[in-house]
């Protein structure tokens, strides 16, 4: 199974997506966002299965959780910025 | 015996989890929000839990506005600083605390302060409404009196300002615990308060609470956005440099729980209920002077007296010596007590907590009935 990664500006943020996303019953992953994600040095991502992706971004819309970037990782390693 | 009554400085006995809490964070917690191995990312848990518990006993709505302080100083500086700029108004009760008088006046604000009585609550908001005007950069308020235990219309003076739309800086030090905190409700810009005193956490931890969009007081590493020279511009790592004080903030996780359990309310009537008795009795003994609420229903857990002929630090220093702790002098509030008359002798300060028993209450009226 394949994942996204959302990422964020501050562990609080990612913190708080995970929680809302426990209320929907899914699960995200808090992980350190990998070197070649990131803008701006130093951040972390929520890792969401693919196939609970849609849900989760309608969750954390829903809950104005303030996210950066989406990246779906096909294969270890690598990343592709998505618009989701 | 000994009797430990200065509560409203720093409670001395903690739920026995709170310790427990804190030395599992010594040992096995590294720094939240600095890596992704296991120790940080459990640090980082239990930062985000804390976070979390003290967002819904404040009413806040979300939990990246609860900010970790040293102290309420340390929060109350943010909040005057963010607010207040050289030379702007800013009203304060007539019960303040120099962790409110001293940043403003550090500031070079022009401070008008509300002058009301003791324990009156209708003349005190009276007297807000009158001060109150278009000019007014803040109101800083404390909920409670650290002196007296004198609770101030804190929801009448919040509906004031609102209905004026100027910001509200609410020290919350002697409330927090024991009375309603609500950021939502107030409306506040900010509400600061320690982590030591009602909240059964350890010394070193406070928490801001923040309504209204600060201004870092310090600048440093967040572990978010480390390419920019600039502070994160976000809740709450914009107020959190440096590394947390994750065993204090262990410990006040557990401080939380302790209170959310109980209840506030029912906090408060255990030590009114110890306290009143107190009073009851020393009333008794006419070489005192108790400053209680003749309608009491504006006090809370903390109570002035003084001795006839006795300085204040003497009795205290007395009571020392028979095993009572308590606060002697002013308090760290001048203004408090020059709006009660008490600023050129002070008052002794009985405190009192969850953990004050029975037997501690006799003993200090025993203590305090014999003969100097």
């Amino acid at each position: 199974m394949n994942n996204y990664f959302v990422t964020y500006k501050s562990i609080t943020g990612a913190q708080r997506a995970i929680s809302l996303l426990g209320t929907a019953g899914i699960r995200g992953y808090l992980v350190r966002t990998p070197k070649n994600m990131m803008t701006e040095g130093c951040g972390y991502a929520v890792k969401i299965r693919e196939d609970r992706i849609d849900l989760s971004m309608r969750v954390l819309k829903a809950g104005a959780s303030n996210f950066g970037k989406v990246f779906f990782s096909p294969e270890k390693d690598r990343y592709d910025e998505v618009t989701l | 015996m000994n009797v430990y009554l200065d509560n409203a400085a720093t409670t001395l006995h903690k739920p026995p989890e709170v310790a427990r809490a804190m030395a599992g964070a010594v040992n096995s917690l590294s720094s939240p929000g600095r890596g992704g191995y296991p120790q940080a990312m459990a640090a980082a848990e239990l930062v985000y839990r804390c976070r979390r518990e003290a967002a819904e006993l404040f009413d806040v709505p979300e939990p990246e506005n609860v900010v970790f302080t040293t102290s309420a100083t340390h929060g109350l500086n943010i909040a005057i600083k963010s607010l207040v700029r050289p030379g702007g108004r800013v009203v304060i009760s007539g019960y303040e605390h120099n962790a409110v008088t001293r940043p403003l006046a550090a500031l070079g604000a022009e401070i008008s302060v509300v002058e009301s009585s003791l324990f009156d609550r209708d003349e005190t908001l009276e007297a807000f409404e009158e001060n109150i005007n278009g000019n007014t950069a803040a109101v800083v308020c404390t909920q409670v009196s650290n002196v007296f235990g004198f609770a101030l219309p804190i929801a009448e003076i919040a509906a004031l300002c609102r209905e004026r739309n100027v910001p509200l800086i609410i020290d919350a030090s002697q409330a927090a615990g024991t009375m309603k905190v609500s950021l939502k409700d107030t409306g506040a810009a900010f509400i600061a308060m320690p982590g030591h005193k009602g909240l059964y956490g350890p010394q070193g931890t406070g928490l801001l609470l923040c309504g209204a969009k600060p201004i870092p007081l310090m600048e440093g590493g967040t572990g978010s956005q480390s390419s920019s020279m600039a502070m994160p511009d976000y809740l709450p790592d914009s107020l959190e440099a440096g590394t947390h004080n994750v065993p204090g903030i262990a410990g006040l996780e557990q401080g939380l729980r302790f209170v959310s359990r109980l209840g506030p309310d029912r906090i408060l009537r255990w030590e009114r209920e110890k306290l009143d008795w107190i009073a009851g009795e020393l009333e008794k003994n006419k070489r005192l002077r108790l400053y209680t609420d003749p309608s009491g229903t504006t006090g809370t857990g903390v109570m002035s007296l003084n001795v006839e002929d006795e300085d204040c630090e003497t009795v205290a220093a007395r009571l020392a010596k028979a095993g009572v702790a308590v606060r002697a002098g002013l308090h760290c509030a001048p203004l408090a007590h020059r709006s009660a008359g008490t600023l050129d002798t002070g008052t002794v300060r009985i405190s009192l907590s969850h953990f004050t028993t029975w037997n501690q209450c006799k003993a200090f009226v025993k203590i305090m009935n014999r003969r100097k």
